[in-house]
């Protein structure tokens, strides 16, 4: 059971993180329930397991851990399209700054 | 006033003939240099060209839309001076937007300048506002126009017929240019990929036309002002349609020859470039 006490230690480190990036104020109230929310959730998990299997079994899937599996395979997806699209922007924005450089040294004569 | 617009990456060898060709049939070439590491913006200056300078490699969706940023800005500028020298000529109630017109043309070498005419004319005939150059054209029927929106009927005129027709626009110099091409010896894979394109086209954006990633176009400035492109790589050239099928511009097709050197092929565009354009425009959609 080392593996459960270890995972505890792990999360209850990320949420005094959470709360001192809440209290110096680059997470707003808003993000900073839901990354508090989001680990006390998977420290209820890593505390007791058995719980995944109850909601996983009222879900209609078989084990907790394919829950999770799924769960994570889902948010995975999401932030990926999330940076892809960011990174997009983030495309647009350079070329419109090398169109403006490229523009302002014009030297078209008329 | 008619302006060329021509997008370069790395073409040292081809520019100077490229614009030298193009001078004789526009009033100013405006060359898009879009980072590239030879000696393609020296080249182009000596040509004579107007050269804007991408820092870093954009692709040439970027390039063509700095281009028309300045074609614009230049038309712009134009019609200021004309106002404060007052001709006569230049008073005519809409002259400006019909003799002011951009030219794409692509800077390796694979147009041919000459038929620039041919791309001008439907608009300076006040016919359409943009002119698109196919090079299967001829193997399906006669020059296709249409009204954005609307679908286009009686696409299959018998060869002859088509012959009569090109004939009938472009005089004998027209039809001596149309039967030097058309057969293009376009190669097979490549021939699938652009009819995959077109109706690809045809699904998204309602335009029936015979050829979709064509770089040489002509725009009314009218025209060009409506046509903003924000797909910096190759999916450009159907962004440009979806804004024809949009802005409800009338459009017309007419026959070029596209001239397939080692030297082009190796530029063109491969199958793995159409699934990076359909992935484009999936994620411009996105934006």
């Amino acid at each position: 059971m080392f593996i459960k006490y270890f995972l505890i230690l792990l999360i209850l480190l990320i949420i005094s993180r959470v709360v001192l990036r809440w209290k110096e104020k680059s997470l707003n109230t808003r993000e900073f329930v839901f990354w508090l929310l989001f680990w006390l959730a998977a420290g209820a998990v890593a505390l007791q397991p058995d719980w995944t299997g109850i909601i996983a079994e009222r879900l209609g899937i078989g084990r907790g851990a394919d829950l999770i599996v799924y769960l994570s395979l889902v948010a995975i997806f999401y932030l990926l399209f999330r940076i892809q699209i960011q990174q997009k922007k983030t495309e647009r924005e350079i070329t419109k700054i090398v169109r403006k450089i490229s523009l302002d040294d014009e030297q078209i004569k008329f | 006033m008619v302006i060329a617009i021509v997008p370069a990456f790395n073409e040292e060898e081809t520019i100077s003939e490229v614009i030298t060709r193009l001078q004789p049939f526009v009033d100013k070439v405006i060359v898009i240099d879009d980072g590239s590491r030879d000696a393609t913006v020296e080249r182009a200056v000596a040509a004579g060209a107007e050269v804007l300078r991408h820092q870093i490699n954009r692709g040439q969706g970027a390039a063509l839309e700095t281009g028309r940023i300045a074609a614009l800005k230049l038309f712009a500028l134009q019609s200021d001076s004309g106002s404060s020298t007052l001709r006569l000529g230049s008073l005519q109630p809409g002259s400006g937007s019909s003799t002011d017109i951009i030219i794409t043309f692509d800077a390796d070498g694979q147009f041919n300048a000459e038929e620039i005419p041919a791309l001008l004319a439907p608009i300076k005939a006040g016919e359409c506002d943009v002119v698109l150059g196919s090079r299967f054209l001829r193997q399906l029927s006669s020059p296709l126009e249409g009204e954005a929106g609307r679908g286009l009927s009686g696409l299959s005129l018998s060869d002859s017929q088509s012959e009569r027709a090109q004939d009938a626009k472009y005089g004998e110099a027209g039809r001596d240019l149309v039967s030097a091409d058309k057969k293009s010896d376009i190669p097979p894979l490549r021939r699938l990929l652009l009819k995959s394109a077109l109706i690809f086209t045809r699904l998204t954006t309602g335009l029936r036309i015979t050829d979709t990633h064509n770089g040489f176009r002509a725009f009314s400035r009218g025209a060009a002002e409506k046509i903003h492109i924000t797909q910096d790589k190759m999916a450009h050239a159907s962004e440009i349609l979806e804004r024809i099928a949009q802005s409800g511009l009338k459009y017309k097709e007419v026959p070029v020859t596209i001239k397939y050197t080692e030297y082009s092929l190796g530029k063109g565009q491969k199958l793995g470039d159409f699934i990076k354009i359909l992935k484009d425009l999936f994620w411009g959609k996105m934006l």
